[in-house]
């Protein structure tokens, strides 16, 4: 999938209503909070087969460095 | 020969704990999204005086006004909040009832997967000539476990009793049930002392747990992300069993009923299953998550909101054990 489509699959999935870029640190939205990051970590599980933990999401600030994290050859 | 649902009633305590009146208590939270979110807004706790069991009678009792209770002749009682270490609850409960002394009695200790077990194994009794009338009870007062300044678990969880009166029937209603168990989840969800293991302790420490909620080992205890976990990797392969066992397809089922624990949780389960909103049952906004009694509430809802066509209905309970259970029923009536 290509980068905007992981988020706009992050957005439905998540249930997230504000917008969303590569660049908009996670502080910044209003939904997010500690059950916003468990349904993270089970989105990337279900779509990359990367078991991830909370502690590993807590240190990245925005998508671009979630993406690193997941690999940006995941990605088209 | 088989067995069907033909009723239930549940009951909430009176004490109604809205999001407005936790506000009060933890004003540093936000409970508008809480309730947004978790798509609770009232849940319902006993008084000091009140048990499980006084919410059971009640239950019991509702049933009775539309069903003959002399028929009964075999009780199953889930709880984790009996009235004693022994006797039995469900024995009190017999007498309490004034059910007939030739009826089959007891507890069993389930917590979310506690409801569709109890339906397969009151089916297997059926089938199998050891009873007609099963009379199925949930009962939990999770409330006298919480630790009144965990604000996570107070705000999720409900007390709540609910009768479920199940029969001998042509009709094969009840179908096929997959169970499962790894107990090395055992302490996700638990309250550590007062059993057997360790002693109540009068001195026991308060700790900081999740997301500011304060506990001790008196209290109830849940890891949240664990459990979370737990639910959302089990729930994909379970359903494909579940639909696998009773040879069935996805076309198939016309409402998937799973243990309401959190709506947004249910939500991105059903979204990872690809079922469509309108087929999926969310809701816990008046109750919360009242353990075992969430399936039947929410069946009996579903029931009640449906015209008189034959359902087909996937039922799936899962958490505290850990422990899971679902499976299959039809439906042609109210319940």
């Amino acid at each position: 999938m290509t980068k905007q489509d992981f988020l706009e699959k992050l957005k439905t999935d998540l249930e997230i209503d504000s917008h969303l870029s590569l660049d908009t640190e996670f502080k910044q939205i209003e939904e997010w909070d500690s059950l916003t990051v468990l349904m993270l970590l089970a989105f990337i599980e279900n779509n990359f087969h990367i078991n991830l933990k909370a502690k590993d999401i807590e240190v990245l600030t925005d998508f671009n460095s979630l993406i690193k994290v997941i690999g940006e050859e995941k990605f088209n | 020969m088989g067995s069907k649902i033909i009723g239930i009633e549940y009951v909430f305590p009176q004490n109604r704990i809205s999001n407005e009146t936790l506000a009060l208590e933890f004003p540093d939270y936000d409970f508008a999204q809480f309730e947004s979110k978790v798509g609770i807004k009232n849940r319902y706790v006993v008084n000091e005086k009140q048990t499980g069991l006084d919410l059971a009678v009640q239950a019991c009792e509702k049933l009775f006004e539309r069903f003959e209770k002399s028929t009964i002749d075999y009780i199953l009682y889930c709880t984790q909040s009996p009235e004693y270490f022994l006797p039995t609850t469900a024995c009190i409960l017999q007498d309490r009832l004034k059910l007939n002394k030739m009826t089959a009695a007891f507890d069993y200790n389930l917590g979310c997967s506690g409801y569709t077990y109890g339906l397969s194994l009151a089916n297997a009794i059926i089938k199998s000539g050891q009873a007609v009338n099963v009379l199925l009870v949930t009962a939990e007062t999770y409330s006298k476990f919480i630790h009144p300044k965990d604000r996570t678990n107070r705000a999720i969880f409900g007390d709540a009793a609910t009768a479920t009166l199940i029969t001998r029937s042509a009709d094969n209603e009840i179908g096929e049930f997959i169970f499962g168990t790894d107990g090395s989840g055992y302490d996700k969800l638990i309250v550590k002392n007062g059993a057997a293991r360790n002693n109540k302790d009068p001195e026991a420490v308060d700790f900081i747990y999740g997301s500011d909620n304060t506990t001790s080992d008196n209290n109830l205890f849940m890891n949240g992300p664990e459990v979370f976990n737990f639910t959302v990797n089990l729930i994909p392969n379970l359903t494909k069993q579940i639909l696998e066992k009773n040879g069935i397809t996805v076309e198939n089922i016309d409402q998937y009923i799973f243990h309401q624990a959190n709506a947004f949780m249910l939500n991105f389960m059903r979204k990872q299953l690809q079922v469509e909103r309108k087929y999926f049952f969310i809701d816990l906004l008046d109750g919360g998550n009242t353990v075992s009694s969430t399936i039947p509430i929410a069946l009996k809802k579903y029931s009640l909101a449906i015209s008189n066509s034959q359902q087909t209905i996937m039922l799936v309970g899962f958490g505290v054990g850990l422990s899971w259970c679902g499976g299959v029923i039809k439906l042609k009536h109210k319940l």
